[in-house]
């Protein structure tokens, strides 16, 4: 009855050591300059011993002659800025919208021309041909 | 929000628009006249007239004279023929629609419509009304008052 307590206490320190020695762990891991966590966050200059290429000699190019070929994509940014330096006429855009005017100004013209017209009493109606004659407002003289 | 704004102008300017053409709105009113000789007036009295002309004054003016027969049927107008005793009937178009309309049919008994051969008239005054058609009568006797021309 009396080894019990003794064993859970030395089961306790056992713990403690353990989770003591993961904290030191931690730390070191943490706390030290080569540890990747920090260097992600490092602003320090790059090490001058591995010299950068420049970009004229970059050398990084694919031997895979397929991937420098020219890409569709490529074919319509050409097509646009070929577009682009079309004149204004030559733009779809702008028959679509001088087309439109036009239209819309022979709708206007005969439209308010038809309005006018009938504001102004349209047509006389026909004369009864069994009339002697019809005169006044909008008869033929 | 400038979208509603927007509409909400065009919307007045139409309102604007709409009332300015009403404004000058016409429409077409016709009368419609029966022209006949007065019971007094023979055949043999008809058959002297030569010209017949038809003069408007009052609400509106202006004057024209009778064919001498109708350009569909070829019945006789005037000169009179198979048309006795009633004459026939014109129209008058006009855009009055208020005052009076006073219409005067002028019988010669010579192709020239002067005083001296002035045989017989009649008029009759018409209400210009909002009506489309208003008929009327005008009867026709010798006259010894003068024609109007």
């Amino acid at each position: 009855m009396l080894s019990s307590p003794r064993r859970n206490g030395t089961r306790g320190s056992q713990v403690g050591v353990g989770l003591a020695l993961f904290a030191a762990t931690l730390l070191v891991v943490v706390g030290t300059p080569w540890s990747s966590a920090r260097a992600a966050d490092d602003d320090e200059a790059p090490k001058a011993a591995a010299p950068e290429a420049q970009q004229a000699e970059d050398t990084d190019r694919p031997h895979d002659k397929s991937l420098l070929a020219k890409q569709p994509a490529d074919a319509a940014v050409a097509q646009k800025g070929q577009a682009d330096q079309e004149a204004f006429y030559q733009k779809w855009q702008f028959w679509a919208i001088t087309g439109g005017i036009v239209v819309g100004a022979v709708a206007l013209i005969l439209g308010g021309s038809a309005l006018y017209h009938s504001l102004n009493g349209g047509d006389v109606r026909p004369c009864n041909p069994s009339f002697i004659g019809c005169y006044g407002q909008g008869e033929p003289d | 929000m400038r979208a509603s704004r927007f509409l909400e102008k065009l919307a007045l300017v139409a309102l604007a628009l709409g009332a300015t053409l009403g404004m000058g709105c016409k429409s077409y009113h016709y009368y419609d006249v029966d022209v006949k000789f007065e019971g007094g007036f023979t055949l043999e009295n008809a058959g002297m007239i030569q010209l017949c002309n038809l003069n408007v004054s009052g609400a509106d003016t202006g004057g024209w004279t009778f064919p001498d027969n109708d350009t569909n049927t070829g019945v006789p107008i005037c000169p009179v023929g198979k048309n006795y005793p009633d004459l026939g009937t014109f129209e008058y178009a006009s855009f009055e629609d208020s005052g009076t309309l006073h219409f005067v049919v002028s019988a010669f008994d010579q192709t020239a419509a002067i005083q001296a051969n002035c045989f017989a008239a009649g008029s009759t005054d018409i209400q210009a009304t909002s009506a489309i058609t208003t008929t009327g009568t005008i009867t026709l006797s010798m006259t010894t008052s003068g024609c109007a021309q």
